[in-house]
């Protein structure tokens, strides 16, 4: 983690298999460089607010996406996203929910709370691995922030 | 005042016989052993009988043979106690009818040497005795009415010093307030007094309401009857005003003690019931709130190691396949086919327990264009013959039922295809219940009907996985869809012949609750 650039991604994820596994996709995909992980909600938000461990970070820029882990330790990937939304800093950070679930209830409310995108984590290794590809893709490349968004 | 009578007496006449002559009434004198003397000419235009043949006893025969015994004696006994008397007997009319008449006689003023003698008149009575009669005819029948009906029948009469009494009551009364009756119908108030307390106040308020716009009185209370404890009476009246400021209740009362006591149970058993469902539905929710918690960690907990072990076969192939051996890679293989299997059935699993939550909203439904849609979905490069008869409408939840027709259909695709001329047949067929059943027929692989139990549980399957593949969860949720909309499903086969699945679905009017 190189410390003063702001990272492409903040991957949120505490199942070290998911990690591991998510990282050598988006590796592959050689889109994203700068990769930033936290393990928990708390961290998430701390690097996010530059708070805590993370108070020496510059607040901006901010990353230029956020992968959202619903199931977390601490606090949970909805408080997280909840949070993101509420706050002037962050509320333009696109976040895409990246989980095992595919409990509507789930979906509904992580859309209700403004998420970007859902994806499902497919068992597969090579579905898993066009899904990462795709969302990279798609928001780091293709997307156009907003005015005065997160650039 | 002198009467007529004594008035002629005294001018030494005899003139009586003249008048009687000239009454309506038929007149007559007699001696004291009844005897007639004399007739007045109305005896001969009422009998048609010319009057000297009726003195002596002749005119016994113009008595009704019915009356003639009762009035031999009462004349005996008037004879010897030489009183007044007044009898009602039937005189036969010249045309053979006979009427009532009602007689009065006197014995005369004794005249010096002459023998004892009586006159008397005989009145027509006819009509005033057959509506007495009629009278006392009806009113013995209300009586008998009254004194059978389980119903206390009863006049209750109410005066403005307070008191009050019951002038007539019906036999049922007597059951109704048992040893206090007497009691009762010596004094009306009585009746107020065994009323119970608490009842007692809307009482008394109901019937003066009543009594104010004279509406009919209903009332429902209970009274404490000596030997028989607390019972619940009901009380219908009408009442009427009478004189003096006087008013008079009509009506009946029943006891509905029983009644009571029912519709206490009844509210019992309601509240039990309600309590029960209560529990029953809090025990349900808690299993449906069990159930989602469970379904949310298998969707989450399971499939993330089964990803893992996916994820790093595949990792170890592309990173170190070179240097793993020819078998090494076949493991690797088995090991990604089997986490992929594990994966697809908790998404089955789960597929199964949301469809089985899922809102169930039915309607109007087009069975046709269904199969028709979901068959081009599935066909792929299917080269089985398919003949769809036409379908009648369905109602039911649309979503569901698409996933009824999805698996029917797939499963007779999938095991009709090792067969070079595999043929599938959609139609519907009337139940002996003249229920719509709809069938998908195949003349695939089939199955042992020996098994036919196995066919509808979930994980359950009947065909190895190497020949087909699948997880054993889509007959189980076609039937809970099927059984969600009050239908049933069964199906029949043979081995190497073909299966036919067939379904109904509940009536229309069913869901209209």
């Amino acid at each position: 983690m190189r410390s003063g650039l702001a990272p492409d991604i903040l991957l949120v994820e505490d199942d070290p298999s998911d990690l591991e596994l998510t990282l050598r996709a988006l590796k592959k995909t050689t889109i994203a460089n700068r990769i930033e992980v936290v393990r928990d909600g708390a961290e998430a938000l701390e690097f996010l607010f530059a708070e805590g461990a993370y108070a020496s970070r510059a607040l901006e820029p901010m990353p230029r996406l956020v992968l959202l882990d619903l199931k977390l330790p601490k606090v949970d990937g909805l408080e997280v996203l909840k949070r993101i939304r509420q706050d002037p800093r962050t509320k333009h950070v696109p976040v895409v929910a990246l989980t095992s679930s595919q409990e509507r209830v789930d979906v509904m409310k992580t859309y209700a709370l403004g998420i970007n995108s859902y994806v499902v984590k497919p068992v597969g290794f090579d579905a898993f691995m066009v899904a990462v590809r795709e969302l990279g893709m798609y928001w780091l490349l293709l997307n156009q922030a907003p005015e005065g968004g997160t650039r | 005042m002198l009467k007529p009578s004594e008035f002629v007496l005294r001018r030494g006449l005899d003139p009586a016989f003249a008048l009687f002559d000239e009454l309506l009434q038929l007149s007559w004198t007699c001696d004291s052993r009844g005897a007639l003397s004399s007739l007045s000419p109305r005896w001969e235009a009422y009998t048609g009988k010319p009057c000297d043949q009726l003195v002596g006893h002749a005119w016994l025969e113009v008595i009704h043979p019915e009356d003639l015994e009762r009035v031999l004696e009462a004349w005996k006994q008037a004879a010897k106690r030489r009183e007044p008397f007044t009898w009602d007997y039937r005189l036969r009319r010249h045309d053979g009818a006979y009427r009532w008449f009602v007689a009065r006689g006197l014995v005369m003023p004794p005249v010096e040497g002459q023998p004892e003698a009586w006159f008397g008149f005989s009145t027509e009575s006819h009509e005033m005795f057959e509506a007495r009669q009629v009278l006392e005819r009806e009113q013995e029948r209300l009586v008998r009415i009254a004194d059978v009906s389980p119903y206390a029948f009863y006049s209750f009469e109410l005066r403005p010093d307070g008191s009050a009494s019951f002038p007539y009551v019906s036999k049922a009364f007597r059951a109704l307030y048992g040893e206090a009756t007497d009691e009762v119908l010596r004094d009306g108030m009585h009746a107020v007094r065994l009323v119970h307390p608490d009842d007692l106040p809307g009482m008394v308020a109901s019937m003066q309401r009543s009594q104010a716009d004279l509406s009919v009185w209903h009332y429902e209370w209970r009274a404490r009857v000596p030997g028989r404890g607390e019972v619940w009476l009901e009380g219908h009246s009408v009442p009427v005003p009478e004189a003096d400021r006087r008013v008079t209740f009509h009506g009946v009362m029943v006891d509905i003690t029983e009644r009571k006591m029912r519709e206490a149970q009844i509210e019992q058993l309601n509240d039990q019931l309600e309590g029960k469902v209560k529990n029953r539905t809090a025990a349900l929710e808690a299993a449906n709130r069990e159930l989602e918690g469970f379904t949310y960690s298998v969707s989450h907990d399971l499939r993330a190691p089964l990803r893992a072990i996916n994820g790093f076969a595949q990792a170890l192939v592309e990173d170190y396949g070179p240097q793993l051996p020819e078998g090494a890679h076949r493991y690797l293989d088995t090991v990604q086919q089997g986490a992929r299997r594990m994966g697809r059935l908790i998404d089955d699993l789960l597929s199964f327990g949301r469809l089985s939550r899922q809102p169930f909203n039915p309607r109007r439904i087009d069975t046709g264009a269904l199969v028709a849609e979901c068959l081009r979905e599935l066909r792929g490069d299917s080269t089985a013959r398919i003949v769809v008869h036409p379908l009648p409408a369905s109602f039911g939840d649309a979503s569901l039922l698409r996933h009824v027709w999805l698996q029917l259909l797939s499963n007779a695709l999938k095991f009709s295809k090792p067969k070079s001329d595999a043929a599938i047949e959609v139609g519907a067929a009337e139940t002996p219940e003249g229920d719509d059943a709809f069938f998908v027929r195949d003349n695939g692989v089939g199955f042992n009907m020996q098994y036919v139990g196995k066919l509808f549980g979930v994980f359950q399957r009947l065909h190895r996985s190497d020949d087909f593949e699948g997880t054993g969860v889509g007959l189980a949720i076609v039937e809970r869809m099927v059984h969600r909309h009050g239908g049933r499903v069964w199906g029949i086969g043979e081995v190497g012949v073909g299966a036919t699945f067939s379904f109904t679905l509940g009536s229309e009017a069913a869901h209209a609750d």
